[in-house]
């Protein structure tokens, strides 16, 4: 049996290296990072980066609905995509933004149980999509995308709304009005789809890195 | 040393005679076993084509069936349920139905107590079904490749375990001599998969908080689920395949070595430049792009082992199914590998990144290699635990060019529709569009994959109802194997041949 014995240690050897090197090691180094106060001296800036923990009931919606298969969240570096440059893809909203928008670095995703690098993009990237709408403004999106752009192949998320009878005023979130038999419905978020827009709401992550974590230090 | 003159010896007949009985007792033992493993695999290829097929039509049409009570049923669910469908329905048990035959065979021991194996089939069946519609009605996780609600798993784990704890067995009760190269393929995927599945559940489903490494783990995995368990169960097939079909012992041995080793070397560090120019170190994906550049050592290694062993016998694909469809296989493992580099390569991942050309080299990878690898080594076996031939050399036929034109019309279509895309989406003159450029630019190309998807459910349909047919035993009562066509007398009868692996084979 030494040669059943020898070739268990090699694969051992040949894969238990890449496994641990790559994988197990900076899996610990990288889990869990810890969001960091700015330093403001340095940074002239208060607070704590990243800010905002993003929404988790929101980002099981975001999984389960397979988002990540055509939005990716991270921008890449502009020596080698033009993803910086591109328009709305960051916190500038108006013109030419003088600064390609910042590649992302680990630390922007502190406090997420998962980050959605993405799979594909199909779609415009959301790293930073907080920026770029308001909460209305997606509602109306995922309920049917189609209305905001005649060409997306976005699908509509009708299932996460819910038919309401209207009782005195159309609620100020609703989406759509319908009548049906002389009754009128308005068409309203349900909990799933204010959860997601909470999650897409917090997606701000090219805010300025605090200095302790640009020069490569974390305490 | 031909097989013709072998047969002359009078005591080399006997042992022939009593190898080939013994072979008939092997294929015997363990009908039950292979025959569940590939029926239900057939079964969820169909499954697994229909759902690509409706993904793929819901991506470039996404008003196609979008009625108010199925909005459900969108392209980011369809997606992942039709690749868990295609990789642990259909690619699993059709990997696992031929290596438990390959297995028997060339350790030469007959399978006691097949009942495990059915149970854990049954099991593993059970952990798809809960994965597949666990997607669907919204209990997915999106992790690429593993998108199956957390708690499939385990069932998963364990049905698996089982299977390649009697793989284990079997080799250790072989019958003495030197193992054959396919045996360590198969061994090691019986150790590599659990590793790197549960390693790559534990960091994605039970450890929370793995922030960025959570997407690279999965990118990770699948690198890994594709190099060490589909790489390693196709290759055995062919390295077995294509000696015993062109009667010929594999051109080097020491090559064939020198090929595994190289792919358990590299094959660990690839899959994380998926994320280059991410959030991530920037060692970890450059070292994933060099790793996915030196695993072309170990593919050259086995493209020139199996050239050499069918030179001056390739006019034998016209002849035998079983080898036509390996061929293509290892053909299109040359193909996925080149492809793999240019998708690695960092100066290009502008154009490439992100786009359709990823899954054009998935589905290449999945269906061009590693089925039709085994669609090669199911139309070798069936006959053999079922008693009959296959039926029609024409459905064969047609399950093979269909099934061809289908993956190449695939994979062209991604892949040039994924250069377009990303050429699109990197053009400084798009900087201040709206997506709009590149939804236009590469909807027609999705348009084909889609034609795609129909071809591949063509030839699959007819391919299920062949099987079927087969192990309802209402195939041919012949002693002639169904061949593509009459093999001339003079090149050879690839029916009578050796035995890959065996003393007979080394000495020649």
């Amino acid at each position: 049996m030494t040669k059943l014995r020898t070739f268990l240690i090699g694969i051992g050897v040949t894969f238990g290296l890449p496994w641990l090197f790559l994988v197990v090691i900076p899996f610990f180094q990288l889990r869990a990072l810890e969001p960091v106060a700015y330093d403001f001296e340095v940074d002239q800036r208060a607070g704590i980066y990243p800010p905002n923990y993003t929404d988790t009931a929101g980002a099981r919606v975001y999984a389960r609905e397979g988002c990540a298969y055509c939005h990716t969240q991270m921008i890449r570096p502009a020596q080698v995509a033009m993803d910086g440059w591109r328009l709305g893809w960051g916190q500038e909203q108006g013109g030419k933004p003088e600064f390609p928008t910042r590649p992302n670095r680990p630390e922007d995703y502190a406090g997420e149980g998962y980050a959605f690098l993405g799979i594909q993009r199909s779609g415009p990237d959301l790293a930073n999509v907080g920026w770029r709408y308001d909460r209305q403004w997606h509602y109306g999106h995922l309920y049917n995308p189609r209305e905001r752009h005649p060409w997306s192949l976005m699908p509509s998320f009708r299932h996460l709304f819910e038919k309401q009878v209207v009782q005195g005023v159309v609620s100020e979130e609703a989406v759509a009005v319908v009548e049906e038999d002389g009754v009128e419905y308005q068409i309203v978020p349900g909990e799933e789809a204010r959860a997601l827009v909470s999650y897409l709401l917090s997606m701000k992550r090219d805010l300025p890195v605090p200095a302790a974590l640009a020069n490569g230090r974390t305490d | 040393m031909t097989p013709t003159e072998t047969q002359t010896e009078p005591a080399v007949v006997t042992s022939r005679r009593e190898d080939h009985l013994q072979r008939i007792e092997i294929d015997r033992s363990v009908r039950w076993p292979v025959t569940f493993f590939i029926v239900n695999g057939v079964l969820w290829l169909v499954f697994a084509a229909m759902l690509g097929l409706l993904a793929s039509l819901k991506e470039h049409s996404p008003t196609f069936l979008d009625y108010d009570w199925l909005t459900w049923l969108h392209f980011g669910r369809l997606e992942p349920a039709a690749m868990t469908a295609l990789i642990y329905g259909w690619g699993f048990q059709a990997g696992i139905g031929v290596s438990l035959w390959l297995m028997a065979r060339l350790c030469r021991v007959p399978l006691r107590n097949g009942m495990t194996l059915l149970v854990a089939g049954k099991f593993w069946n059970v952990g798809v079904v809960i994965g597949v519609f666990g997607i669907l009605a919204g209990y997915g996780t999106s992790a690429e490749w593993m998108p199956f609600p957390a708690l499939v798993w385990p069932l998963l784990l364990l049905s698996f375990t089982a299977i390649a704890v009697w793989m284990v067995i079997i080799f250790r009760v072989r019958r003495p001599g030197e193992p054959y190269i396919s045996e360590w393929y198969l061994l090691g995927a019986c150790f590599w998969f659990p590793w790197v599945f549960l390693t790559a559940n534990l960091f994605i489903h039970v450890f929370p908080d793995s922030g960025v490494m959570g997407p690279a783990v999965s990118a990770w995995f699948k690198s890994n689920l594709l190099l060490l368990y589909f790489v390693p169960v196709g290759l055995a097939s062919a390295y077995y395949f294509i000696p015993k079909v062109v009667a010929r012992p594999i051109f080097s041995y020491q090559l064939a070595i020198t090929g595994f080793w190289g792919l358990a070397a590299f094959a660990g560090w690839t899959g994380i430049q998926k994320y280059m120019g991410g959030p991530l170190p920037a060692w970890m994906p450059a070292v994933g792009s060099a790793a996915t550049i030196l695993m072309l050592i170990p593919v050259l290694v086995v493209a020139l082992n199996h050239f050499y062993t069918t030179r001056g016998r390739h006019h034998l694909v016209q002849y035998s199914p079983a080898l036509r469809f390996t061929v293509f296989g290892a053909m299109a493992y040359t193909g996925m590998s080149l492809l793999a580099v240019v998708l690695a390569l960092f100066p290009l991942s502008g154009y490439t990144q992100f786009t359709y050309a990823e899954s054009g080299f998935a589905l290449l990878a999945l269906y061009g290699f590693f089925s039709m690898t085994m669609f090669g080594a199911i139309y070798y076996i069936i006959p053999r635990i079922t008693g009959c031939e296959w039926l029609s050399r024409r459905l064969i036929n047609f399950h093979f060019w269909c099934s061809s034109y289908g993956i190449l019309a695939m994979a062209g279509s991604l892949v040039v529709g994924g250069i377009a895309q990303g050429t699109s989406m990197n053009n400084p003159a798009n900087w201040d569009g709206t997506f709009v450029g590149v939804v236009m630019t590469s909807r027609g190309y999705l348009i084909g994959r889609s034609l795609a998807w129909c071809f591949l459910i063509l030839a699959n349909v007819v391919f299920f109802c062949h099987v079927i047919l087969m192990v309802l035993r209402l195939g041919r009562r012949s002693t002639e194997p169904t061949m593509f066509g009459e093999v001339p007398a003079d090149k050879g009868e690839p029916e009578v041949m050796m035995e890959p692996g065996t003393a007979e084979a080394a000495k020649a």
